[in-house]
């Protein structure tokens, strides 16, 4: 243990020596620089506790209380010297602020905006008590450095600036600027004060609060005459929405209330700017006298009214000594009062109408009235009885001009024949007999009385329905050409010789008369009795229409079951399959027999009903094995074919291999037995067998009694090759048969 | 040559005198060749087939008429391949003559070649007469003449033919019946009775009877067809078949006596000779949806020879329209035991309309037989089992309702199964080309 006191004191005497050789306190702290005050700042072994420097410094010792400000944020409870360094020297500045870099936003009070480029000491105007520059404190609310620019204000805090203004520019207001004028402030803003800007009203910088708004010459010039209301004020009159719209003037004060057109007008439509109060109140005082004195002493209100000045309340029938009747009622006041001319006038119907009379001096001061009435000029009243011709049946129905062209009567009047007035369009061709002989004028011109039976052509079915000129062209009625061509065009083009008439009636054309099943070589029958001649007669030709079904109807079956439709449908009905017996069972149908006519089995015309030929092919077809084989054909042929033979020999138990493929069935099966033949080799090779004899290769003595072993030697793809190695002991041959026998 | 060339200036003097007098035509002429090879190597086939068939009415004013039903086979290769046949000649003109029908309002004539239907299926080259009763409801006829060739089908006078038939049809019933004879060389050779009836027993119900008894030596009946087939109703159809024919009195007449081939032994037994086949076949069909149709059969053989049985069953479904697409598919099997093999088939057709009037067809077959019963009285060589696939595929265009060409491959599969020293494995190739003119 004593070993160790003496480097402690060595480095005890080490310290106590730097310290007396340290560099001088900064001039705020040179008051304390003598060793004699080293403990109000050092403790021994404690450094500089923050609580010596708060000691002195009480003010900043608050705002680190408070938390407010750069200490009261940033220090806290730290070491005030770790910023603040000492013994640099008297010329040290202890504050070690750096104006350039340092971070307002530490002291709570971002610099945002126009205030970046403050110089700190617009803001910090204080001083410390040594005189020094503070930098501590400084408000920070607007009017404290802006003042209070606006004033205080009445009922809005004029002073919380922060509400309009922002730091980007005191004139750039706030985008949710939420002023409200009606609330916050005595005048609240309506009608077109809503659209006006604040400086409009608030003239002057600071001219928000208060205003003097008395009334509306506060801001609004008085445009009318000096004097000309009085005492009256603006808002008896006018109102904010617009200074010319909705007057809330009560215009019946005056004694004169605006009714109908009157009030859609403007004041000064009426009113002269210069002399409000007009001259007079009545209708004169200022509209014109349109009618140019013709009613004067009569009040204009007697015929019109204010609703409208053309909305006359004039009564024509009982106001005046002309009752307006019939087409009168319609027709305007200026087609009888032309230039605005009511009175006096002629009230005759000549004072009017006189060139529209077409009589001329025909009637002479008759009164047209006689005659006419204004519920239709041209319907007259007039009895034509009197005139000894009175109108009956279509002649009371023609207007009278139709007669009387000119309007005038007639030339002659005891003239009252049809050719009068109507053209004979017969000319000579009736010999000028009357026209009411066949014509009964006054009903029908058109129908004729004419008996037709008396002519040559009996008019008949649909003839009757023709009027004459149908058949009887331009008129033209004798001579006449009776024939059917002469009026109907040929429309089979000359495919017939025959006369129309032997087909086609009068009593329809289209439904021919004609015997399809007799005068054709194409009887119709079933379905096609009911088909229209142009279904299969297309393009109105009939030599030459194609009678097999292909002709007119589409195959469905695309040529599968050849050309003959009818051996499964009929004429009756074409869905019906009649062979469908033939669609399956013993006897299906199909190969050649589905492309041939039923009539090949079933007899001509299918005489025999379909009940004639048996589902056996011996029916039909010649056996060509002649009844060897049996009746039962398909055992080995196909309706596809007679040939080729299905028939596989193999079921016969001998297959057929080799040269047997090639070899006629009669050589093998004599007198066309086919059944139970045997099949050894020496049924058909026999003969064979035995020519062997005396040849090199003698089989009678190499393989006596042998013929049914033949297959030991010979196979049936060649008789003459025996199999290779084999031997049948021939001393000729080696004990080898070299070369067999040989085959016819 | 000249029958063709003869054949083409008949039906062009037809077609023209049937636009003159716009009288009824009514048959076709179709024109086909197939070429087929095989893997095996041997001789191609190459044959040709115009068949022609004509029925002319209203040819005079007298409604002269005109049949011709022939078929002129060109062998090129004559190879008489298998399914071919036998090609014997290049004309086989099966009616050719000329009818005069309602003379005298009753009488129809027929003069030139004719197969008899109503005398069950006699030939003649001569004259037919036919007198009609009871408002053409019965009818009784003769004919006359020499008989054609039965293997040239030429016209020759070793034969000759001559026989009586009647007819009778009303309310459903149709009856034909008739006495035939055939004669060799002047002399009686086969003569024969023949009757046919249909009769519409009610509605749906059908019963017919083919039948001919021949008389050589004694009366038999050679063969008979016994058919009910009924339709109770639209949906479905039952019909029982019945069959008896035997060749015993065949093999004692000149027209089946047999022409001694070089090769022949012609030791056939007697168990040939009194061979009889007696047939039941019972079979059904179902309508089961619109164009569905399900279909089945069973029939049942016997035959004298050897007393063996024999069976075929088949079944099979076919719809016309396939789920609305218009494909045609008809699936059948068949289960055979045909006395001395046993074998089973499936068989699928396919057809379609594409656009237009172009069809398309498929098939596929897959057959599988072989051998049974190896021994028999006349002993068996070979012990044979084989499977066969057929595949075809062919195109189908109708040119017009009247003119169709069709073309059809066929690819044949045979696979030896059991004897493999016989035969290897076949691939036949089979072409078809088929031009049709309906007229």
């Amino acid at each position: 243990m004593g070993r160790w006191w003496l480097p402690l004191g060595l480095l005890a005497l080490a310290w106590i020596g730097s310290a007396q050789a340290a560099n001088p306190l900064s001039k705020p702290h040179a008051h304390l620089d003598n060793q004699a005050n080293c403990n109000k700042c050092h403790v021994a072994f404690g450094g500089v506790p923050a609580s010596n420097c708060r000691n002195c410094h009480k003010d900043i010792d608050g705002t680190i209380r408070q938390g407010k400000g750069l200490h009261g944020r940033v220090v806290g409870n730290g070491t005030c010297n770790t910023c603040h360094r000492e013994h640099l020297g008297r010329g040290h500045d202890v504050r070690g602020l750096n104006p350039r870099s340092f971070d307002h936003s530490q002291t709570g009070y971002p610099l945002t905006g126009g205030h970046g480029g403050v110089r700190c000491r617009q803001c910090h105007t204080d001083k410390r008590p040594s005189g020094r520059d503070s930098y501590l404190g400084a408000p920070t609310d607007c009017v404290a450095c802006h003042g209070e620019y606006h004033g205080k204000g009445t009922k809005a805090d004029l002073r919380a600036c922060e509400r309009c203004h922002n730091t980007q520019g005191w004139a750039l207001l706030n985008a949710n600027l939420r002023f409200d004028h009606e609330r916050e402030t005595r005048f609240p803003r309506t009608g077109q004060h809503k659209d006006v800007e604040c400086k409009d009203c608030h003239l002057g910088k600071k001219r928000f609060s208060p205003l003097n708004i008395s009334g509306c010459a506060s801001c609004h010039k008085d445009p009318h005459p000096p004097g000309i209301f009085g005492r009256r004020l603006c808002e008896e009159c006018h109102v904010t929405q617009g200074f010319k719209v909705n007057s809330i003037f009560d215009h019946g004060s005056t004694g004169w209330p605006l009714r109908g057109e009157h009030k859609k007008k403007q004041c000064l439509d009426c009113h002269a700017w210069e002399r409000w109060k007009p001259r007079t109140k009545d209708c004169a005082g200022c509209h014109e006298d349109s009618h140019r004195g013709q009613f004067k002493g009569t009040p204009c209100a007697r015929c019109h009214q204010e609703s409208g000045w053309k909305r006359l309340r004039f009564n024509h029938d009982t106001q005046s000594q002309f009752p307006l009747r019939g087409k009168h009622k319609r027709v305007d006041c200026a087609r009888c009062h032309p230039g605005g001319k009511y009175k006096p006038l002629d009230t005759r119907c000549v004072g009017c109408h006189r060139n529209d009379n077409p009589h001329q001096d025909t009637f002479g001061d008759t009164p047209c009235s006689n005659c006419h009435t204004p519920v239709d000029w041209k319907k007259t009243r007039f009895d034509h009885g009197i005139t000894g011709f009175p109108l009956e049946g279509r002649h009371s129905e023609q207007p009278c001009y139709r007669c009387h062209p000119n309007g005038t009567e007639t030339q002659d009047d005891t003239v009252q024949d049809c050719a009068f007035c109507h053209r004979d369009p017969h000319g000579d061709q009736f010999d000028k007999a009357p026209c009411d002989r066949c014509h009964r004028g006054f009903e029908r011109f058109r129908i004729p009385l004419f008996d037709h039976t008396l002519a040559r052509f009996q008019l008949a079915g649909r003839h009757l329905e023709v009027e004459c000129l149908g058949c009887h062209k331009g008129g033209h009625y004798r001579p006449i050409d009776t024939a059917c061509g002469n009026c109907h065009q040929n429309f089979h083009e000359g495919q017939f010789s025959r006369a129309c008439d032997q087909c086609h009636t009068p009593e329809l054309w289209s439904k021919a008369t004609f015997d399809h099943d007799r005068q054709s070589d194409y009887a119709l029958d079933g379905a096609h009795r009911e088909v229209t001649c142009k279904k299969c007669h297309v393009r109105n030709q009939y030599k030459g229409t194609p009678r097999d079904c292909e002709g007119c109807h589409l195959d469905v079956h695309q040529g599968s079951k050849g050309p003959d439709c009818d051996r499964c449908h009929t004429t009756r009905d074409w869905t019906a399959n009649q062979t469908q017996n033939h669609d399956f069972g013993a006897f299906t149908l199909n190969g050649v027999h589905d492309l041939i006519e039923c009539e090949r089995c079933h007899g001509a015309n299918r005489e025999k009903q379909l009940a004639g030929t048996g589902p056996e092919c011996v029916n039909c077809h010649r056996d060509p094995h002649f009844g060897s084989l049996g009746p039962m054909c398909h055992d080995c042929h196909t309706q596809q074919g007679f040939l080729p033979s299905t028939f596989l020999h193999i079921q016969t138990g001998f297959r057929l291999s080799g040269a047997h493929r090639f070899v006629a069935c009669r050589d093998c099966h004599p007198g066309r037995v086919f059944g139970g033949l045997p099949s050894s080799c020496d049924f058909c090779h026999q003969d064979t067998f035995q020519r062997t004899a005396g040849t090199d290769c003698d089989h009678t003595q190499l393989c006596p009694g042998a013929l049914d072993s033949c297959h030991t030697c010979h196979d049936t793809r060649s008789w003459v090759r025996a199999r290779p190695g084999s031997s049948c002991g021939s001393p000729a041959a080696g004990g080898v048969c070299r070369a067999g026998g040989e085959r016819e | 040559m000249r029958r063709l060339l003869a054949l083409c200036l008949t039906l062009s003097a037809a077609t023209q005198m049937a636009r003159a007098r716009e009288v009824d035509v009514d048959g076709r002429v179709s024109l086909r060749g197939y070429y087929s090879a095989d893997s095996a190597g041997y001789t191609p086939v190459g044959i040709t087939f115009l068949e022609t068939d004509a029925k002319v009415t209203g040819l005079t004013e007298l409604e002269l008429g005109l049949l011709l039903d022939a078929t002129f086979i060109l062998d090129a290769t004559e190879a008489n391949e298998r399914r071919f046949g036998e090609t014997e000649g290049i004309g086989q003109v099966r009616q050719l003559h000329v009818e005069q029908p309602r003379l005298l309002g009753r009488f129809d004539l027929s003069f030139g070649r004719k197969l008899l239907f109503e005398a069950g299926n006699a030939w003649v080259d001569g004259l037919d007469a036919e007198v009609w009763f009871d408002r053409r409801r019965a009818s009784l006829g003769v004919y006359g003449g020499l008989s054609p060739d039965r293997f040239d089908r030429s016209l020759t006078p070793d034969y000759q033919a001559a026989g009586v038939y009647g007819t009778f049809h009303r309310d459903g019933l149709d009856l034909s019946a008739a006495y035939n004879a055939l004669l060799f060389e002047g002399e009686l050779d086969r003569h024969w009775a023949f009757n046919r009836a249909h009769w519409k027993a009610g509605d749906g119900l059908f019963l017919s009877s083919y039948l001919v008894v021949d008389f050589a030596e004694r009366a038999a009946v050679t063969t008979w067809l016994g058919t009910v087939d009924y339709t109770p109703i639209p949906a479905v159809n039952l019909a029982l078949n019945l069959s008896r024919y035997s060749i015993e009195q065949f093999r004692n007449q000149a027209v089946y006596r047999n022409v001694v081939e070089p090769n022949q032994a012609l030791i056939l037994g007697d168990e040939i000779i009194d061979l009889v086949y007696n047939r039941a076949r019972l079979s059904a069909s179902l309508r089961v949806w619109r164009t569905v149709y399900h279909y089945q059969s069973l029939e049942l053989k016997q035959r004298s020879q050897d007393g063996r049985d024999s069976f075929l069953y088949t079944v099979g479904i076919r719809d016309d329209d396939l789920a609305g697409t218009g494909l045609r598919v008809d699936l059948s099997g068949q289960l055979v035991n045909n006395f001395l093999s046993d074998s089973y088939l499936v068989s699928l057709d396919l057809a379609r309309d594409l656009a237009g009037q172009l069809g398309l067809g498929a098939r596929l077959t897959w057959f599988d037989g072989r051998t049974v019963g190896r021994a028999t009285e006349r002993g068996r060589t070979f012990d044979e089992a084989q499977q066969v696939v057929l595949m075809g595929v062919g195109v189908n265009w109708r040119l017009s309702q009247s003119h169709h060409l069709d073309a059809w491959y066929d690819g044949i599969y045979e696979a030896e199964l059991q004897d493999a020293r016989n035969a290897e494995n076949l691939f036949i190739h089979t072409g078809m080309l088929r031009y049709s003119w309906l007229y």
